[in-house]
Protein backbone atom coordinates (compact mmCIF):
# COMPACT_ATOMS: atom_id res chain seq x y z
CA UNK A 1 0.00 0.00 0.00
CA UNK A 2 0.97 3.77 -0.22
CA UNK A 3 1.78 4.66 3.12
CA UNK A 4 0.91 8.27 3.97
CA UNK A 5 3.08 9.95 6.72
CA UNK A 6 0.24 10.01 9.75
CA UNK A 7 -0.79 13.43 10.44
CA UNK A 8 -3.36 13.30 13.06
CA UNK A 9 -6.82 15.80 13.19
CA UNK A 10 -8.34 13.97 16.04
CA UNK A 11 -8.16 11.63 19.26
CA UNK A 12 -10.64 9.54 20.78
CA UNK A 13 -9.95 10.07 24.78
CA UNK A 14 -11.37 6.57 26.86
CA UNK A 15 -11.58 7.90 29.81
CA UNK A 16 -12.88 4.97 32.05
CA UNK A 17 -14.46 2.01 31.40
CA UNK A 18 -17.44 2.58 33.97
CA UNK A 19 -21.24 2.56 32.99
CA UNK A 20 -24.59 2.78 34.59
CA UNK A 21 -25.95 1.28 31.52
CA UNK A 22 -25.48 -2.55 30.97
CA UNK A 23 -25.73 -2.86 27.65
CA UNK A 24 -25.05 -6.46 26.77
CA UNK A 25 -23.67 -5.99 23.21
CA UNK A 26 -21.29 -3.14 24.43
CA UNK A 27 -17.41 -4.26 23.66
CA UNK A 28 -16.97 -2.56 27.94
CA UNK A 29 -18.84 -5.70 28.65
CA UNK A 30 -15.64 -7.35 28.33
CA UNK A 31 -13.49 -4.61 30.72
CA UNK A 32 -15.88 -5.59 33.44
CA UNK A 33 -16.77 -1.55 33.40
CA UNK A 34 -13.86 -1.54 36.42
CA UNK A 35 -14.55 1.79 37.90
CA UNK A 36 -10.69 1.94 39.46
CA UNK A 37 -9.56 2.30 36.21
CA UNK A 38 -10.13 6.22 35.59
CA UNK A 39 -8.02 8.31 33.04
CA UNK A 40 -6.47 10.18 35.66
CA UNK A 41 -6.45 14.26 35.23
CA UNK A 42 -2.38 14.00 35.43
CA UNK A 43 -2.53 11.29 32.57
CA UNK A 44 -5.58 13.56 30.56
CA UNK A 45 -3.47 16.89 30.77
CA UNK A 46 0.16 14.90 29.62
CA UNK A 47 -1.77 13.34 26.66
CA UNK A 48 -3.69 16.30 26.16
CA UNK A 49 -0.75 18.19 25.41
CA UNK A 50 1.39 15.29 23.63
CA UNK A 51 -1.59 15.20 21.31
CA UNK A 52 -2.09 19.40 20.65
CA UNK A 53 1.81 19.52 19.90
CA UNK A 54 0.73 16.83 17.40
CA UNK A 55 -2.13 19.08 15.81
CA UNK A 56 -4.58 17.45 17.42
CA UNK A 57 -7.45 20.13 17.76
CA UNK A 58 -10.54 18.08 18.76
CA UNK A 59 -10.44 15.29 21.53
CA UNK A 60 -13.80 13.15 21.96
CA UNK A 61 -14.15 11.88 24.62
CA UNK A 62 -16.02 8.19 24.89
CA UNK A 63 -15.69 5.34 28.22
CA UNK A 64 -17.45 3.67 29.62
CA UNK A 65 -20.23 6.33 30.45
CA UNK A 66 -17.63 9.60 29.88
CA UNK A 67 -19.96 11.42 31.93
CA UNK A 68 -19.42 9.40 34.78
CA UNK A 69 -16.16 10.69 34.11
CA UNK A 70 -15.16 13.23 37.84
CA UNK A 71 -12.72 15.12 35.47
CA UNK A 72 -14.71 15.88 32.71
CA UNK A 73 -15.66 19.73 33.60
CA UNK A 74 -12.14 20.56 34.69
CA UNK A 75 -10.62 18.72 31.51
CA UNK A 76 -12.84 21.06 29.30
CA UNK A 77 -11.26 23.56 31.35
CA UNK A 78 -8.07 22.62 30.34
CA UNK A 79 -9.05 22.17 26.65
CA UNK A 80 -10.73 25.45 26.30
CA UNK A 81 -7.57 27.07 27.55
CA UNK A 82 -5.24 24.96 25.28
CA UNK A 83 -7.35 25.91 21.91
CA UNK A 84 -8.98 22.26 21.35
CA UNK A 85 -12.64 21.37 21.08
CA UNK A 86 -14.01 18.38 23.28
CA UNK A 87 -16.96 16.47 21.91
CA UNK A 88 -18.38 13.70 24.41
CA UNK A 89 -20.21 10.27 23.68
CA UNK A 90 -22.49 9.37 25.76
CA UNK A 91 -25.87 7.89 26.71
CA UNK A 92 -27.48 11.18 28.03
CA UNK A 93 -29.01 9.74 31.32
CA UNK A 94 -26.25 12.15 33.43
CA UNK A 95 -28.13 15.43 31.69
CA UNK A 96 -31.00 13.90 33.28
CA UNK A 97 -29.83 15.35 36.79
CA UNK A 98 -30.72 18.54 37.40
CA UNK A 99 -27.96 19.04 39.60
CA UNK A 100 -25.57 17.67 37.13
CA UNK A 101 -26.88 19.51 34.40
CA UNK A 102 -26.25 22.53 36.05
CA UNK A 103 -22.61 22.00 37.04
CA UNK A 104 -22.10 20.86 33.05
CA UNK A 105 -23.64 23.98 31.58
CA UNK A 106 -20.40 26.00 33.22
CA UNK A 107 -18.02 23.89 31.72
CA UNK A 108 -19.73 22.04 28.61
CA UNK A 109 -18.25 20.18 25.83
CA UNK A 110 -18.24 21.71 22.84
CA UNK A 111 -20.17 19.36 21.10
CA UNK A 112 -22.09 15.75 22.12
CA UNK A 113 -22.97 12.39 20.48
CA UNK A 114 -25.43 10.66 22.06
CA UNK A 115 -26.42 7.24 22.02
CA UNK A 116 -29.96 5.96 22.15
CA UNK A 117 -29.54 2.39 23.01
CA UNK A 118 -33.45 1.15 22.88
CA UNK A 119 -37.38 2.53 22.16
CA UNK A 120 -39.41 1.39 25.04
CA UNK A 121 -39.54 1.67 28.35
CA UNK A 122 -39.49 -2.19 28.85
CA UNK A 123 -36.59 -2.81 26.99
CA UNK A 124 -34.75 0.18 29.00
CA UNK A 125 -35.37 -1.57 32.00
CA UNK A 126 -33.37 -4.68 30.93
CA UNK A 127 -30.29 -2.76 30.17
CA UNK A 128 -30.37 0.72 32.91
CA UNK A 129 -30.40 -1.07 36.27
CA UNK A 130 -31.04 1.42 38.53
CA UNK A 131 -31.20 4.31 35.68
CA UNK A 132 -34.84 5.73 35.34
CA UNK A 133 -36.40 6.17 31.85
CA UNK A 134 -38.11 9.46 32.34
CA UNK A 135 -34.26 10.64 33.82
CA UNK A 136 -32.45 9.44 30.32
CA UNK A 137 -35.39 10.33 28.23
CA UNK A 138 -35.26 14.43 29.63
CA UNK A 139 -30.89 13.97 29.79
CA UNK A 140 -31.38 13.31 25.93
CA UNK A 141 -33.37 15.44 25.30
CA UNK A 142 -31.87 18.83 27.05
CA UNK A 143 -28.83 17.49 24.57
CA UNK A 144 -29.83 17.06 21.53
CA UNK A 145 -31.68 20.93 22.05
CA UNK A 146 -28.50 22.54 23.54
CA UNK A 147 -25.75 21.18 21.32
CA UNK A 148 -27.90 20.47 18.55
CA UNK A 149 -26.21 16.78 19.01
CA UNK A 150 -26.55 13.46 16.86
CA UNK A 151 -27.86 10.76 17.83
CA UNK A 152 -27.15 6.88 16.96
CA UNK A 153 -27.84 3.87 17.94
CA UNK A 154 -26.36 0.14 17.89
CA UNK A 155 -28.08 -2.29 15.40
CA UNK A 156 -27.94 -5.48 17.33
CA UNK A 157 -29.98 -8.66 18.25
CA UNK A 158 -31.53 -6.81 20.85
CA UNK A 159 -33.31 -3.97 18.67
CA UNK A 160 -33.71 -6.28 15.10
CA UNK A 161 -37.30 -5.93 15.82
CA UNK A 162 -37.82 -2.86 17.14
CA UNK A 163 -35.46 0.02 15.22
CA UNK A 164 -38.64 2.16 14.28
CA UNK A 165 -38.77 1.93 17.98
CA UNK A 166 -35.60 3.34 18.51
CA UNK A 167 -36.17 6.12 16.09
CA UNK A 168 -39.52 7.12 17.74
CA UNK A 169 -37.74 7.60 20.80
CA UNK A 170 -35.18 9.74 19.30
CA UNK A 171 -37.88 11.82 17.98
CA UNK A 172 -39.45 12.36 20.86
CA UNK A 173 -36.07 13.19 22.59
CA UNK A 174 -36.41 15.84 20.04
CA UNK A 175 -33.77 14.48 17.45
CA UNK A 176 -33.94 15.47 13.82
CA UNK A 177 -31.33 12.96 12.45
CA UNK A 178 -30.62 9.45 13.38
CA UNK A 179 -27.06 7.43 12.72
CA UNK A 180 -27.56 3.56 12.63
CA UNK A 181 -24.58 1.56 13.18
CA UNK A 182 -24.05 -2.57 12.92
CA UNK A 183 -22.74 -4.19 16.22
CA UNK A 184 -19.45 -5.40 15.77
CA UNK A 185 -17.86 -8.31 17.25
CA UNK A 186 -16.69 -7.76 20.58
CA UNK A 187 -13.29 -9.22 22.41
CA UNK A 188 -13.52 -10.67 25.78
CA UNK A 189 -10.18 -11.89 26.92
CA UNK A 190 -8.37 -11.89 23.73
CA UNK A 191 -11.57 -13.99 21.96
CA UNK A 192 -14.15 -12.53 19.43
CA UNK A 193 -17.71 -12.93 20.15
CA UNK A 194 -20.88 -12.35 17.59
CA UNK A 195 -23.20 -13.07 20.48
CA UNK A 196 -25.03 -9.69 20.01
CA UNK A 197 -24.38 -8.94 15.99
CA UNK A 198 -27.36 -9.55 13.59
CA UNK A 199 -26.79 -12.18 11.06
CA UNK A 200 -25.05 -11.10 8.02
CA UNK A 201 -27.97 -12.01 5.14
CA UNK A 202 -31.24 -11.11 8.27
CA UNK A 203 -29.30 -7.65 9.02
CA UNK A 204 -29.58 -7.01 5.31
CA UNK A 205 -33.26 -8.26 4.73
CA UNK A 206 -34.08 -6.09 7.99
CA UNK A 207 -32.49 -3.32 7.39
CA UNK A 208 -34.15 -2.92 3.48
CA UNK A 209 -38.03 -3.76 5.07
CA UNK A 210 -37.21 -1.16 7.18
CA UNK A 211 -35.56 1.32 5.68
CA UNK A 212 -38.52 3.30 4.26
CA UNK A 213 -40.20 3.74 7.46
CA UNK A 214 -36.92 4.24 8.93
CA UNK A 215 -36.39 7.40 6.34
CA UNK A 216 -40.33 8.52 7.39
CA UNK A 217 -40.08 8.73 10.64
CA UNK A 218 -36.80 10.73 10.74
CA UNK A 219 -37.82 13.16 8.09
CA UNK A 220 -35.43 11.39 6.10
CA UNK A 221 -32.51 12.21 7.70
CA UNK A 222 -30.96 8.59 8.00
CA UNK A 223 -27.03 7.63 8.16
CA UNK A 224 -25.96 4.23 8.08
CA UNK A 225 -22.52 3.71 9.11
CA UNK A 226 -21.93 1.12 6.36
CA UNK A 227 -19.12 -1.26 8.28
CA UNK A 228 -20.60 -4.32 6.58
CA UNK A 229 -19.29 -5.13 3.23
CA UNK A 230 -20.85 -3.63 0.53
CA UNK A 231 -21.46 -6.67 -1.74
CA UNK A 232 -23.82 -7.81 0.87
CA UNK A 233 -26.87 -4.91 -0.30
CA UNK A 234 -28.32 -5.47 -3.42
CA UNK A 235 -27.08 -3.74 -5.99
CA UNK A 236 -29.97 -0.87 -6.34
CA UNK A 237 -30.56 -0.50 -2.81
CA UNK A 238 -26.66 0.28 -2.34
CA UNK A 239 -26.94 3.13 -5.32
CA UNK A 240 -30.23 4.65 -3.87
CA UNK A 241 -27.89 4.71 -0.39
CA UNK A 242 -25.31 6.38 -1.98
CA UNK A 243 -27.10 8.58 -4.98
CA UNK A 244 -29.23 9.93 -1.43
CA UNK A 245 -25.51 10.57 0.53
CA UNK A 246 -27.06 8.10 3.46
CA UNK A 247 -24.02 5.82 3.50
CA UNK A 248 -20.43 7.01 5.96
CA UNK A 249 -17.92 4.05 5.41
CA UNK A 250 -14.10 3.65 6.00
CA UNK A 251 -13.09 3.93 9.57
CA UNK A 252 -10.18 5.57 10.83
CA UNK A 253 -8.02 2.11 11.37
CA UNK A 254 -7.67 2.70 6.89
CA UNK A 255 -7.27 6.72 7.36
CA UNK A 256 -5.03 6.98 10.51
CA UNK A 257 -6.26 10.66 11.18
CA UNK A 258 -6.54 9.79 14.23
CA UNK A 259 -5.45 8.11 17.84
CA UNK A 260 -7.06 6.31 20.31
CA UNK A 261 -6.00 6.94 23.46
CA UNK A 262 -7.35 4.85 27.18
CA UNK A 263 -6.78 5.55 30.45
CA UNK A 264 -3.31 4.45 30.89
CA UNK A 265 -1.74 6.08 28.03
CA UNK A 266 -2.02 3.16 26.26
CA UNK A 267 -2.43 4.12 22.37
CA UNK A 268 -5.70 1.56 21.09
CA UNK A 269 -6.05 0.91 17.29
CA UNK A 270 -9.75 0.49 17.79
CA UNK A 271 -11.72 1.44 20.77
CA UNK A 272 -13.36 -2.19 20.70
CA UNK A 273 -9.72 -3.73 21.02
CA UNK A 274 -8.86 -2.58 24.59
CA UNK A 275 -6.99 -6.31 24.88
CA UNK A 276 -4.63 -4.94 22.27
CA UNK A 277 -2.92 -1.91 22.94
CA UNK A 278 0.03 -0.89 20.60
CA UNK A 279 1.90 1.41 22.17
CA UNK A 280 2.27 2.90 25.96
CA UNK A 281 2.89 6.65 26.91
CA UNK A 282 6.52 6.64 28.50
CA UNK A 283 7.47 3.88 26.74
CA UNK A 284 7.09 3.96 23.47
CA UNK A 285 6.35 7.91 23.19
CA UNK A 286 6.52 11.02 25.36
CA UNK A 287 6.50 13.81 23.11
CA UNK A 288 4.87 14.56 20.12
CA UNK A 289 8.10 14.08 17.62
CA UNK A 290 8.57 10.61 19.37
CA UNK A 291 4.41 10.24 19.21
CA UNK A 292 4.24 10.32 15.23
CA UNK A 293 7.54 9.00 14.78
CA UNK A 294 6.22 5.70 16.65
CA UNK A 295 3.03 5.77 14.24
CA UNK A 296 4.98 6.32 11.42
CA UNK A 297 7.57 3.41 12.36
CA UNK A 298 7.33 0.60 10.09
CA UNK A 299 6.39 -2.14 12.70
CA UNK A 300 3.40 -0.09 13.57
CA UNK A 301 2.51 0.60 9.43
CA UNK A 302 2.87 -3.22 8.89
CA UNK A 303 0.24 -3.70 11.67
CA UNK A 304 -2.17 -1.38 10.04
CA UNK A 305 -1.48 -2.43 6.70
CA UNK A 306 -2.13 -6.03 8.03
CA UNK A 307 -5.06 -4.93 9.56
CA UNK A 308 -6.54 -3.25 6.79
CA UNK A 309 -5.83 -5.67 3.83
CA UNK A 310 -8.50 -6.48 1.76
CA UNK A 311 -11.29 -9.68 2.95
CA UNK A 312 -10.96 -11.12 -0.48
CA UNK A 313 -9.11 -11.22 -3.63
CA UNK A 314 -12.81 -10.47 -5.23
CA UNK A 315 -12.23 -6.95 -3.61
CA UNK A 316 -9.25 -5.58 -5.81
CA UNK A 317 -11.76 -5.94 -8.96
CA UNK A 318 -15.38 -4.48 -7.23
CA UNK A 319 -16.14 -0.87 -8.20
CA UNK A 320 -17.21 -0.07 -4.44
CA UNK A 321 -13.65 -0.64 -2.93
CA UNK A 322 -12.60 2.54 -1.85
CA UNK A 323 -15.88 3.55 -0.80
CA UNK A 324 -16.38 0.22 0.72
CA UNK A 325 -12.55 -0.87 2.14
CA UNK A 326 -14.08 -4.25 2.65
CA UNK A 327 -15.84 -3.32 6.05
CA UNK A 328 -14.81 -3.15 9.36
CA UNK A 329 -11.93 -5.59 9.92
CA UNK A 330 -13.21 -7.25 12.68
CA UNK A 331 -15.88 -8.47 10.88
CA UNK A 332 -13.34 -11.70 9.79
CA UNK A 333 -12.64 -12.59 13.37
CA UNK A 334 -16.41 -13.83 13.93
CA UNK A 335 -17.56 -14.08 9.74
CA UNK A 336 -15.38 -15.91 6.82
CA UNK A 337 -14.80 -14.02 3.78
CA UNK A 338 -16.18 -16.78 1.61
CA UNK A 339 -19.22 -16.34 3.25
CA UNK A 340 -20.23 -12.99 2.11
CA UNK A 341 -17.61 -11.60 -0.11
CA UNK A 342 -18.43 -11.77 -3.68
CA UNK A 343 -18.10 -10.60 -7.11
CA UNK A 344 -20.59 -8.01 -8.19
CA UNK A 345 -22.60 -9.23 -10.90
CA UNK B 1 -0.27 -7.60 17.60
CA UNK B 2 0.33 -10.75 16.12
CA UNK B 3 -2.69 -12.51 18.56
CA UNK B 4 -4.84 -10.18 16.94
CA UNK B 5 -4.10 -10.65 13.50
CA UNK B 6 -4.36 -14.66 13.72
CA UNK B 7 -8.14 -13.96 14.85
CA UNK B 8 -8.62 -12.18 11.51
CA UNK B 9 -9.70 -14.36 8.09
CA UNK B 10 -8.55 -11.51 5.55
CA UNK B 11 -7.44 -13.23 2.26
CA UNK B 12 -6.76 -10.68 0.21
CA UNK B 13 -4.23 -8.58 -1.08
CA UNK B 14 -2.90 -5.20 0.65
CA UNK B 15 -4.58 -2.06 -1.27
CA UNK B 16 -2.39 -0.40 -3.67
CA UNK B 17 -4.14 2.52 -2.08
CA UNK B 18 -6.07 3.33 0.78
CA UNK B 19 -10.35 3.67 0.29
CA UNK B 20 -11.66 7.10 0.89
CA UNK B 21 -14.86 5.53 2.43
CA UNK B 22 -18.50 8.12 2.17
CA UNK B 23 -19.63 10.85 4.04
CA UNK B 24 -23.03 11.04 4.59
CA UNK B 25 -25.27 14.11 3.34
CA UNK B 26 -25.11 15.29 7.16
CA UNK B 27 -21.69 15.35 7.27
CA UNK B 28 -21.76 17.05 4.29
CA UNK B 29 -23.53 19.72 6.40
CA UNK B 30 -20.97 19.80 8.63
CA UNK B 31 -20.55 17.01 11.49
CA UNK B 32 -22.69 17.78 14.81
CA UNK B 33 -20.68 15.56 17.04
CA UNK B 34 -17.33 15.65 15.82
CA UNK B 35 -16.88 11.70 16.01
CA UNK B 36 -20.01 10.71 17.61
CA UNK B 37 -19.85 7.55 19.01
CA UNK B 38 -17.30 4.91 19.65
CA UNK B 39 -17.84 3.07 16.55
CA UNK B 40 -17.75 6.16 14.58
CA UNK B 41 -14.09 6.82 13.26
CA UNK B 42 -15.18 9.68 11.06
CA UNK B 43 -13.01 12.49 11.12
CA UNK B 44 -14.63 15.66 11.74
CA UNK B 45 -14.40 18.21 9.07
CA UNK B 46 -11.79 21.02 9.57
CA UNK B 47 -12.72 24.53 10.72
CA UNK B 48 -11.72 27.19 8.84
Amino acid sequence: MTTTPVSLQVAWLNVNHVCNFRCPWCYAAGTNYVPDDDMSIETAKRISSILYEAGVRSFTIIGGEPSLWPHLMEFNDVCRELGVETGLVTNGSRFGSDKFWKAYLRSPCDNVGLSIKVGTIEQFKSIAGKVSFNTTKKGLARAIAYHNAGVSTVYSTFVENSLLDVARFARQCGSTDLKLEFCSAVFNNGKASSSYMVGHQMLADNIIRDYPELMDIMGGKVTIDMSTPFCLWPEDFLQELVDEGRITSVCNVYKRTGVIIDGEGRIMVCNGLFDYPIGQVDQDFDDAATLIAFLNSHEVTDYYQQLTRMPSPFCAECKWYSACGGGCPLNWAVNRPEDIVRPRK
Amino acid sequence: MKKLLEQLRMNGPIPNQIPTGLTSKEYGDGCKCHGRCPNCWVVPPQKS
